[in-house]
């Protein structure tokens, strides 16, 4: 009787901490878009004469499993500016890597480098929100992905 | 029912009736031994089975797990195709307005390589210290008509401080051909650009009262290459060669003599380059090449924007 009382409560504590653990779908996409604030903030600072324009597009769920039938979604934060026409390439290089600081968080934040194009840098968190800064073409791209749920 | 089953059952706690004897082994002795046994083999049974059937399981587990790859290196991270995907989109959706960027940016990047360009050129041009070597001495002397002889005192009214006359007759002064043994007298100037801080003169006597009015045109293309020689090359790479405009830079010459320094038009009538240009004013010149397609400013990278400047 006593052996079965503290394996109850030995799996009580365990389901409790999972619980405590996993955040709800919410917190996840009010996370994202706090990621994703981040990064305009720093994104709009930037001199115009380097970074010519930035836009915010409304997020948008999006499903976000390949399968047909999925009803897998996620949110996806998008904000896009062009270079100024006078920017050079070291300038767009420097904007590209200038945001790494805002993931340097090293318990909650994985740099992907794994086939990566050397115009893109992506870091994906603990819960799974993924966030790419993307330079190419004379863009600028800043993305965050709520977990795909 | 057989015998066997006749037989009392033995208790080897349970004295017998009969006391003991010798002759025979006492029976709870033959009965003991196997019941012991048969204790220790459940026993070993129980215990073989607590500690094998866990490890037994715990094995399976871990080979499943194992098979699905649990202990295997973690795969590093990756964007998923969808994520990719969706970024490529954003790429994709401003296909146009990037093709226009990347144009207007060629554009900006070719003239302001002409403008720095220019800009060299012009540095270089007005640093040039080359003098002429003299050949053929001018036969109206070493002095120009007037109270300036040297035209020290005009040249230096207009900044041209480190400009002297030349008094040359020979085949580098452009302007001066002689009289060709006749009775006429001529007067020319020639001002070359590979020696700007030289004006050429040469006049014969009998010209020598137009000697100050060519003087003053030549001073005046000193002038004109000091303050828009790098007009002439912006000109020059917008396609609009020298040649194709060497009467009007003549007669923006003779006009700036008229209207700036106190020449009248008659000074030029008879000359090779007449002021023509009605209505002349300083500035003339650059806006007549911008006129032919010249773009004499620097870039200004703004003009180029095909869109204007945003944030959130």
């Amino acid at each position: 009787m006593k052996r079965g009382a503290i394996a109850a409560a030995a799996l009580a504590v365990l389901v409790g901490l999972s619980g405590c653990s996993a955040a709800g779908e919410d917190e996840l996409v009010a996370q994202a878009k706090a990621d994703f604030d981040a990064l305009v903030e720093s994104a709009s600072a930037v001199d115009v004469a380097v970074l010519h324009t930035l836009e915010v597009e409304e997020p948008a769920a999006e499903p976000c499993d390949s399968e047909p039938d999925s009803e897998k979604e996620h949110t996806v934060f998008v904000a896009a500016g062009t270079f100024a026409i006078q920017a050079t390439e070291a300038q767009e290089d420097e904007l590209l890597t200038s945001f790494a600081p805002l993931f340097d968080d090293e318990e909650r934040w994985t740099e992907i480098s794994d086939d990566l194009p050397s115009t893109q840098r992506a870091y994906v968190d603990v819960d799974g929100i993924t966030a790419a800064v993307t330079v190419d073409e004379g863009l600028l791209a800043l993305t965050v992905f709520s977990p795909c749920r | 029912m057989d015998e066997a089953s006749e037989v009392e059952p033995i208790d080897p706690d349970v004295p017998s009736a009969e006391g003991p004897t010798d002759a025979v082994e006492p029976p709870h002795d033959q009965a003991a031994e196997p019941v012991a046994a048969r204790r220790t083999g459940r026993r070993a049974l129980v215990i073989a089975l607590a500690v094998g059937v866990p490890l037994v399981l715990t094995g399976a587990v871990f080979a499943v797990l194992a098979a699905a790859g649990t202990f295997d290196e973690p795969e590093p991270p990756q964007l998923t195709a969808s994520q990719a995907e969706r970024i490529d989109a954003e790429f994709a959706e401003r296909e146009d307005l990037l093709a226009e960027l990347d144009y207007q940016r060629t554009e900006y990047e070719l003239d302001l390589s002409d403008w720095t360009q220019s800009e060299e050129w012009t540095e270089e041009y007005l640093a040039d210290t080359a003098q002429p070597t003299p050949s053929v001495p001018n036969p109206g002397g070493t002095a120009l008509p007037g109270a300036d002889p040297t035209g020290r005192a005009f040249l230096d009214a207009i900044g041209a401080t480190d400009v002297t006359v030349f008094f040359e007759a020979g085949p580098d002064n452009c302007g001066y051909y002689g009289n060709g043994g006749t009775e006429l007298g001529y007067a020319g100037g020639c001002f070359r650009p590979e020696y700007p801080n030289s004006l050429y003169m040469a006049w014969d006597p009998q010209a020598e009262s137009v000697a100050w009015s060519i003087f003053v045109h030549e001073a005046m293309h000193w002038y004109q290459d000091e303050h828009y020689i790098q007009a002439t090359y912006l000109a020059d790479f917008a396609g609009v060669d020298f040649e194709s405009y060497s009467s009007v830079w003549e007669a923006d010459a003779s006009c700036r003599a008229v209207y700036s320094y106190g020449m009248t038009l008659e000074d030029y009538v008879d000359t090779t380059s007449p002021c023509t240009i009605a209505g002349w004013y300083e500035g003339y010149i650059t806006d007549y090449l911008v006129s032919r397609g010249a773009n004499l400013t620097e870039p200004d990278p703004a003009a180029y924007e095909p869109v204007e400047t945003s944030r959130p």
